[in-house]
């Protein structure tokens, strides 16, 4: 029938049948990263670099200072002048020390930040060399603690020769990622109760400040440890910002709470209510550092 | 009892923490969550699967890709894409979006839809103001849809007739063209057929297959009005053979008492309220967006009076809709099932010279024009697009010209004159052919550069 309806009807286009190859059609051109406008040198902080400058010419300073004294001094007395030379020379060595592992930590943080081979990458490039190179990279990045050597090691015994790329990064999986987020969460828990026991516990605002510090700090550490990365003090900057944020929080709670303490009478009941307000607040705000810590390292790993 | 007092300890926490992540996720579906449910109301063979299967690579590739394919998409932005899920809807079947890929990549155009599936497309959005990351509000776009056998959708104006006026029309366009060529088979057997017997299951399964037969033909000659369209494909729920009904000549359908209009009124009504009335309040009953999709291609290339058919069943799916204007003051929970945006849509515009779309909007806006008038109306808002859901077919040497893959492997150039910007500008005996090509081998790639998805996304999303 629709033979019969081409010829009865009269064709609105001329078709041909050409010697020629059709053409396959280009990919959609790829988009460029954007770029940004302060580039390079001109996105140094001015006043990171004048707050580093006024540090080192401190210490500078001092240790010049303590060189020319130490220079009168050994006129003076050698034993004197040997002592104080040895514990300048010391301190120098030590600040020294303290200088690189801080660097070292910050670029710590921003090679895993920057990791260039994501899982889902690894598995769309389907190349067997490039994911065990690339998890290679991640198990030198990730060398800080025993936990994660453990599991890498446990990974790399299970490796065959006969696994695909998708298992191979099953295995990744298995092996590494999921016990290191799993006991990741058990440390973070562990770190918010103990930070809860400080806000029930500290009798007054001073110490429970420093307290909850100290256990921001200790929280950073110990979920780093858990990754194998330790980001060290500057490396860990950018959590420390979240970990002053949950002491200012925690400070206005405990000074709310021990207004209405005050309101209620200040018994002991009253105090207990506030201290146990201050508790569950510190335990919470503990807890969202350790999960930003997580997050932050989550996606780079994953 | 230490165990006794642990186990209890374990298994309320257990519960807690239950309840705790359902209440997160509910609470987290009411504050970040949108939902568009869009009905896509399309004919047999007007690309439904073809647009779902783009849309959701599209969608797939738009996060981790380095390229934007969605760039008119403006709601959506491509920065702030996260992930993307295909999910199905509780109790239906999931859109075999893997396997529909699968069969391109092999070089086989989609399969048919002969079952429904209901599914929804899940974008999340990463939070892109200062608000929204401090909070870390995540947005996540829902749209809901079904994909169904465009012949279903033609049934559903039945369900506002008797059978005697459906026998009656469904007669009358038998002797009119374009369907008169077909019926011509169907028309003989019922001349000869002695309507004194009495309607045994036998007799009737004769009858009805002959009128099959006839549905069969016409559907192969590009008929787009066919009733019943069930019977056009296999229906586990519903008998449409000795359960069935034809069209009686009006000396039968016009005695109530006879025998045989007896019978298949009873089937009709049968259909109605077995199958018509639950196919409607089940899947075309729940949305408040609604694409229909028009095949002007398939028109073009028979005749005249096959778009003014196509018109004409654009006109009467309109009836089967609710359709109500969006306000603010109305609750979205009472008017969800109110559609109150619409999109026409002509596909496969691959398959044109880009220099003849603006011609071929110009005809879809004349074949709409029944519906816009029930539309306007009721103040609904609507638009019209022309959409490729993919480029299967490259620029020929001339500007109104293609180059395609034939069936052979063999590239061919097919010329257009230029296209009718209304049904009467298509003289008479004159007809468009239908370019019938190959699945590219590069078929992912040339779904990277359909064309339109984006702008009719957009249009839906907008408020």
């Amino acid at each position: 029938m629709e033979d019969l309806m081409t010829e009865t009807y009269h064709s609105r286009v001329k078709q041909k049948v050409i010697q020629k190859e059709f053409q396959a059609l280009e990919m959609p051109a790829e988009e460029e990263p954007h770029v940004r406008l302060n580039a390079g040198k001109a996105n140094v902080n001015l006043w990171l670099v004048t707050l580093v400058l006024a540090i080192s010419s401190v210490v500078t300073f001092s240790v010049v200072q303590a060189y020319l004294t130490i220079q009168v001094l050994f006129t003076e007395s050698f034993v004197l002048g040997a002592l104080l030379s040895t514990m300048l020379l010391a301190f120098v060595m030590v600040l020294f020390t303290l200088i690189v592992r801080e660097w070292q930590g910050l670029k710590n943080l921003q090679r895993v930040s920057s990791l260039e081979w994501r899982l889902q990458a690894l598995k769309e490039k389907d190349s067997k060399a490039t994911t065990l190179a690339a998890l290679k990279n991640r198990q030198t990045l990730q060398n800080g603690s025993v936990f994660t050597k453990e599991l890498y090691q446990q990974f790399n015994a299970a490796i065959r020769k006969h696994h695909s790329n998708v298992e191979i990064l099953q295995i990744y999986h298995d092996k590494v990622l999921a016990p290191i987020q799993a006991m990741a969460k058990a440390t973070l828990k562990k770190q918010s109760i103990s930070a809860g026991i400080i806000g029930l516990v500290s009798p007054n605002s001073l110490i429970q400040s420093l307290g909850l510090l100290w256990m921001s700090l200790r929280t950073l550490r110990s979920v780093s440890l858990v990754y194998g990365i330790r980001p060290h003090g500057l490396g860990s900057i950018r959590l420390f910002r979240i970990a002053l944020e949950n002491l200012a929080a925690a400070s206005i709670t405990d000074l709310i709470t021990d207004e209405i303490s005050n309101q209620l009478g200040g018994s002991l009941g009253d105090q207990v209510l506030a201290n146990s307000a201050d508790a569950i607040t510190a335990g919470t705000l503990n807890q969202r550092l350790g999960k930003a810590l997580m997050s932050e390292l989550d996606n780079s790993l994953f | 009892m230490a165990l006794r007092m642990m186990s209890i300890v374990k298994k309320l926490s257990k519960n807690l923490e239950a309840l705790a992540e359902y209440s997160t996720d509910r609470l987290d579906s009411f504050f970040n969550r949108q939902d568009y449910s869009i009905i896509i109301t399309g004919l047999s063979r007007s690309g439904k699967s073809m647009l779902f299967t783009s849309l959701m690579t599209l969608l797939r590739e738009q996060g981790p890709s380095r390229f934007d394919a969605l760039p008119l998409l403006k709601k959506l932005p491509k920065d702030l894409f996260s992930t993307f899920e295909l999910k199905p809807i509780l109790g239906e079947e999931c859109f075999p979006f893997d396997e529909s890929l699968e069969r391109l990549q092999l070089g086989k155009w989609p399969k048919a839809t002969e079952e429904i599936y209901g599914f929804e497309l899940v974008v999340t959005l990463r939070p892109n103001s200062f608000f929204s990351k401090t909070l870390n509000l995540k947005d996540k776009i829902v749209f809901r849809f079904y994909d169904y056998p465009g012949e279903w959708l033609t049934d559903l104006p039945m369900l506002d007739k008797t059978y005697r006026t459906w026998s009656d029309s469904a007669w009358s366009q038998q002797l009119n063209p374009p369907q008169k060529q077909f019926a011509r088979v169907f028309q003989d057997y019922v001349d000869g057929f002695d309507f004194h017997q009495i309607p045994t299951p036998e007799l009737i399964g004769h009858y009805v297959a002959a009128f099959k037969y006839y549905l069969e033909s016409a559907k192969k000659g590009g008929i787009s009005l066919l009733q019943p369209g069930a019977m056009l494909i296999d229906n586990q729920k519903i008998d449409l053979i000795h359960r069935g009904f034809a069209p009686l000549p009006s000396r039968i359908s016009s005695d109530p008492s006879h025998p045989w209009t007896q019978c298949f009124t009873a089937h009709f009504e049968d259909f109605q309220t077995l199958w018509l009335i639950p196919l409607k309040e089940a899947y075309f009953s729940k949305a408040d967006k609604q694409i229909i999709l028009v095949d002007l291609l398939e028109g073009l290339n028979h005749s005249q009076d096959h778009l003014n058919q196509l018109k004409e069943s654009i006109s009467n799916l309109a009836s089967n809709f609710v359709y109500a204007a969006e306000k603010w003051y109305k609750p979205k929970f009472l008017s969800q099932d109110e559609i109150s945006k619409v999109a026409f849509v002509a596909t496969k515009m691959d398959l044109l010279p880009p220099s003849q779309h603006n011609n071929a909007l110009a005809l879809l806006q004349e074949l709409t024009t029944g519906v816009r008038a029930h539309l306007k109306d009721q103040e609904v808002e609507f638009q019209h697009f022309v959409v490729s859901a993919l480029q299967a077919t490259n620029p020929g040497e001339q500007n109104d010209s293609l180059q395609f893959l034939n069936g052979y492997g063999q590239t061919e150039q097919w010329e257009f004159d230029p296209l009718p910007r209304s049904i009467a500008e298509l003289q008479r005996g004159e007809h468009y052919p239908m370019i019938e090509c190959q699945v590219p081998k590069d078929v992912v790639n040339r779904i990277y550069h359909a064309q339109g998805i984006d702008r009719l996304m957009n249009y839906l999303l907008e408020k």
